[in-house]
């Protein structure tokens, strides 16, 4: 286990790394002078821009840049927004909470309604209920996020007045926005549990349960529903991140307070230290979220981590 | 080759999705005949008005005829459709052979590079592209093919992987043949099929990531009738006018919806493995 556990760390080093390279370059890469940029008016003036390269240390070999950077950013140094003027990790980290209540929710909400879904359909399978179901995941997976949201702020927020369609203050705000990220998701969550359940129900552990007597709904729930859902928890990460970029346009349309509004923000505003700060940590938030699962997925599932 | 084509025409959800996608490719090529007014016209008068005969689809806060600019947002959707899976497919096959094939220090480096793209979560990636080159079209399109290049490499890489494998591949090294040879004339053909349906499923992802990052203001900028920026000023008028947003959004969903079909049937034709 430890072996294991060794080479997901070994593994996902790299890739820390590459990302601390890919945000670093990002800035390096924009057309034009950032620093002039930044500087605004004073940009016209060679000598204050001169300056400021100076303080920054621009003037030093890329390489050596990179270095200062990544050292910056362990110390928890992600640089200065050019509009606030607040240190980025601050306004990260100020809004980071309502971003994660919201993605957990999802999660949450995407799970049970998949699992749930999933489990119904593979047991009705070859009825309606299984047609139905899986001509929802489709549409579920067709629609675009947006579209969604919308809809679902007109029917909730607008036509029935049951739920707000902005703001972050109350639990009934997070309804709308928790829902809308989660059902992608949930619609995935929902074809992966059933053609597991299918394939479960298929082995031949199941034929003995029932032939020992079981009941049906013992049979599905204790025996194949816990194998069937190995698969879900590999997902489990992918989905996680996906709901972290999905953040960003849920978070605009409902105008909640968050990391993905942020870096929106910060895109529109050509705010470069707050875009990089932000990819920076949102990455790594991901990358260590998915060495997370992984090492987790070698708890659950024996045979991975004996080399299965 | 006959045998699989009646397999895609029996199958009907793939049928439905070429029909609709045809529907789409004649409505782009055929825009100027089927909207009779200028997407464009801003027209005062006229602000906010339900469907009616006049107006099929109503008309905006400006004015204009939503009819028009959806009939004419379908040309960017197919264009943004379908240059992105071209970036990313070509891309993809590059990385995806050479990984693939070679395998050893470029395999090692490659699959490095890949999993610090697929580091950034969802959007994160095509956005800090946009952050990088500026909102416009071009750059959107740059910025959803290169969002997408880490799929299409990895399922290259797997298909040729396997590929390499075959007995006619060891064949040609055993007479002789160059690497260059093989992997056009051996491992090429074999590794097209998967392309094809990641393509077209690929396609139908490009336009959604497209809508959205043109409905958050990155893409194309207003009065330009895009799908994605009309969903985005229909938001508020939601209240006032639904047309506004029911028509674009359906048009995106059925556009993808129709796409993901045809790839679903394309799939279950060429390599029936891949069925969930």
């Amino acid at each position: 286990m430890g072996q294991y556990i060794c080479g997901r760390l070994l593994a996902a080093f790299p890739v820390l790394l590459g990302v601390t390279l890919a945000a670093f370059l990002m800035l390096q890469l924009v057309p034009g002078d950032p620093v002039a940029a930044m500087l605004g008016q004073q940009g016209a003036d060679p000598a204050a821009v001169a300056q400021t390269r100076q303080q920054l240390g621009l003037e030093r070999p890329l390489p050596v840049q990179y270095v200062r950077f990544v050292l910056r950013a362990l110390h928890g140094d992600l640089g200065r927004s050019i509009l606030s003027h607040r240190p980025v990790l601050d306004q990260i980290m100020d809004l980071l909470p309502s971003t994660v209540q919201l993605a957990l929710c999802a999660l949450a909400i995407s799970t049970v309604v998949g699992v749930s879904a999933g489990v119904v359909a593979a047991i009705g399978h070859r009825t309606w209920i299984d047609s139905t179901a899986m001509v929802l995941a489709v549409a579920g997976v067709a629609s675009p996020t947006f579209f969604v949201a919308l809809l679902l702020i007109f029917v909730f927020s607008v036509q029935l007045g049951w739920l707000p369609a902005t703001g972050a203050g109350s639990a009934s705000a997070l309804i709308l926005p928790a829902v809308t990220l989660g059902l992608p998701s949930a619609a995935l969550l929902a074809r992966l549990v059933r053609s597991s359940m299918l394939e479960v129900l298929r082995l031949d552990f199941i034929r003995a349960a029932r032939a020992k007597g079981l009941r049906n709904h013992t049979v599905i729930l204790r025996h194949a529903l816990k194998n069937a859902l190995i698969p879900v928890v590999t997902t489990v990460g992918a989905q996680f991140g996906a709901m972290l970029g999905g953040t960003i346009i849920i978070e605009t349309v409902f105008a909640r307070p968050g990391i993905g509004q942020l870096v929106l923000q910060a895109v529109l505003n050509k705010d470069f230290p707050l875009v990089q700060g932000e990819v920076l940590f949102t990455a790594m938030v991901y990358v260590l979220i998915n060495l997370a699962v992984d090492i987790s997925y070698g708890f659950l599932d024996p045979r991975i981590r004996f080399g299965g | 080759m006959l045998l699989g084509l009646s397999r895609f025409a029996g199958h009907r959800g793939a049928s439905v999705g070429v029909v609709v996608f045809a529907v789409l490719l004649i409505v782009a090529l055929a825009a100027p005949l089927l909207a009779r007014q200028d997407p464009l016209a801003v027209n005062p008068d006229a602000r906010l008005l339900a469907p009616s005969g006049q107006h099929l689809f109503g008309t905006d806060q400006l004015g204009r005829d939503q009819f028009s600019r959806v009939v004419y947002g379908t040309r960017v959707t197919l264009m943004v459709g379908i240059v992105p899976v071209l970036i990313a497919a070509a891309a993809g096959m590059a990385l995806g052979l050479t990984s693939g094939y070679f395998r050893g220090a470029a395999d090692a480096l490659i699959m490095r590079c890949i999993d610090v793209m697929m580091a950034f979560p969802g959007l994160l990636l095509a956005l800090a592209v946009i952050a990088v080159l500026g909102p416009d079209l071009r750059n959107l399109m740059i910025s959803v093919g290169i969002f997408s290049i880490p799929l299409y490499t990895r399922v290259l890489r797997g298909s040729t992987l396997s590929t390499r494998e075959n007995l006619h591949v060891d064949a040609a090294r055993a007479i002789g043949c160059g690497h260059l040879r093989i992997i056009i004339w051996h491992i090429l053909p074999n590794v097209i099929a998967p392309l094809i349906v990641l393509s077209t499923l690929g396609m139908a992802n490009a336009i959604l990531v497209a809508a959205s990052l043109s409905f958050l203001g990155l893409g194309q900028r207003p009065p330009a009738p895009e799908w994605g920026s009309m969903l985005s000023s229909a938001r508020n008028f939601l209240r006032l006018a639904w047309w506004m947003t029911a028509f674009p959004g359906l048009a995106i969903s059925i556009s993808v919806l129709a796409i993901n079909l045809i790839g679903d049937g394309l799939r279950d034709v060429l390599d029936p493995r891949l069925r969930t």
